[in-house]
Parts: C-alpha cells; sequence; structure tokens
C-alpha cells in the first residue's frame, strides 16, 4: 500500500522552460495515482506556466507558495 | 478546419507579412487558427496587425522564457506560455505551418 502521507521533492532551481515541465512530467510518472510531489522552482515564467500545464494534463495543484524573491514551491497531486 | 502556425523569426523577415496574411484569410474563410511565437517573433507581439487578428478570434501564444530573456512586457489578449502550449497546438490542429 502506497504511503499517501510521503511528499517527494524535485528541486528545479536553475532550470528554465521547458525543462521544468518535462523534469516535473518524467517525476510524476514515477509516483503513484494519488501522490504528491513538490517541486522547487525560482524561474517565474515556469510558476505560471508548469501548474497550468500539469491541470491541463488532469493533475491536481494543491498550492504555489512563494518563499523568496525568486523561489516558489507548487505543490502536485498527482492525477 | 484547425490551422496552427509556428512563427520564431524576427518582425522584419517577411514571413511575419505571410503568417498574419494566412491567419486573416483562414479565420476570415471560417478556421480555427492557432499561432505560437518563439525566439524573435515574440516581438510580433508588440505589432497592431497581430491585436487586430487576436480581435478576429485567432489564439495567440508566445514563449514567456523568450518573451523574459527580451525584457518584453505582457500584451493583453496574448498566453504567456511555454513548449507545452506549442505541443498542444502542433497536436491539436489539423495543419501545422512553421515558418522559421
Amino acid at each position: 500500500m502506497q504511503d499517501m502521507s510521503r511528499i517527494t521533492e524535485l528541486d528545479l532551481r536553475g532550470e528554465v522552460c521547458p525543462y521544468t515541465f518535462v523534469k516535473t512530467k518524467l517525476k510524476l510518472e514515477e509516483l503513484e495515482s494519488g501522490e504528491e510531489l513538490k517541486v522547487i522552482l525560482d524561474h517565474a515564467p515556469a510558476v505560471e506556466n508548469v501548474p497550468r500545464s500539469l491541470k491541463n494534463e488532469g493533475h491536481k495543484i494543491l498550492g504555489i507558495e512563494q518563499k523568496g524573491d525568486n523561489l516558489w514551491n507548487v505543490r502536485i497531486r498527482k492525477a | 478546419m484547425k490551422l496552427g502556425i509556428l512563427l520564431t523569426t524576427s518582425p522584419e523577415n517577411e514571413n511575419t507579412n505571410t503568417v498574419i496574411a494566412i491567419s486573416r484569410a483562414a479565420k476570415e474563410a471560417g478556421h480555427e487558427v492557432s499561432v505560437f511565437l518563439m525566439y524573435d517573433s515574440v516581438y510580433n507581439a508588440y505589432k497592431k496587425e497581430f491585436a487586430e487578428l487576436i480581435d478576429k478570434g485567432v489564439s495567440i501564444a508566445v514563449c514567456a522564457l523568450n518573451v523574459e530573456q527580451r525584457k518584453m512586457s505582457r500584451v493583453p489578449g496574448i498566453l504567456f506560455g511555454s513548449q507545452y502550449d506549442n505541443a498542444c497546438i502542433a497536436s491539436n490542429v489539423d495543419r501545422f505551418i512553421s515558418f522559421g
């Protein structure tokens, strides 16, 4: 039985589009449905586009938190 | 018919007028038109002809990374997107033309 409370973390600082989306998608493919992924981003356009693209793919965006001037956490639940 | 157009060259390039004319004609003929701008083509976002295309119902998206690299400001009515949007256009349309 998969531990749904476990949050996988993916640090994508330094990455820009389209790798921010591609690497997030590849990481999600490793997870089970319902598992949570936290992605760390420091590229502003990606903070807007990655969640929008993932929502379009059916995943649930749990939250986008700004943690610093150029630092965001995006929490996703895999569909 | 759904038509997708990718434009990567700068506004001074002859491709620009071709894309504007094709988009206008296709829209007037009742087709659905989606345009994706990347590289120096993102500068076209400032052109009034592209604003007119938006008013006609042409869907226009640009690569937000290329926009940021060029220190451009946002333009209402244009999706500041990514290669994901380019891929969605390419996979959803009946015909896809690339001008580069």
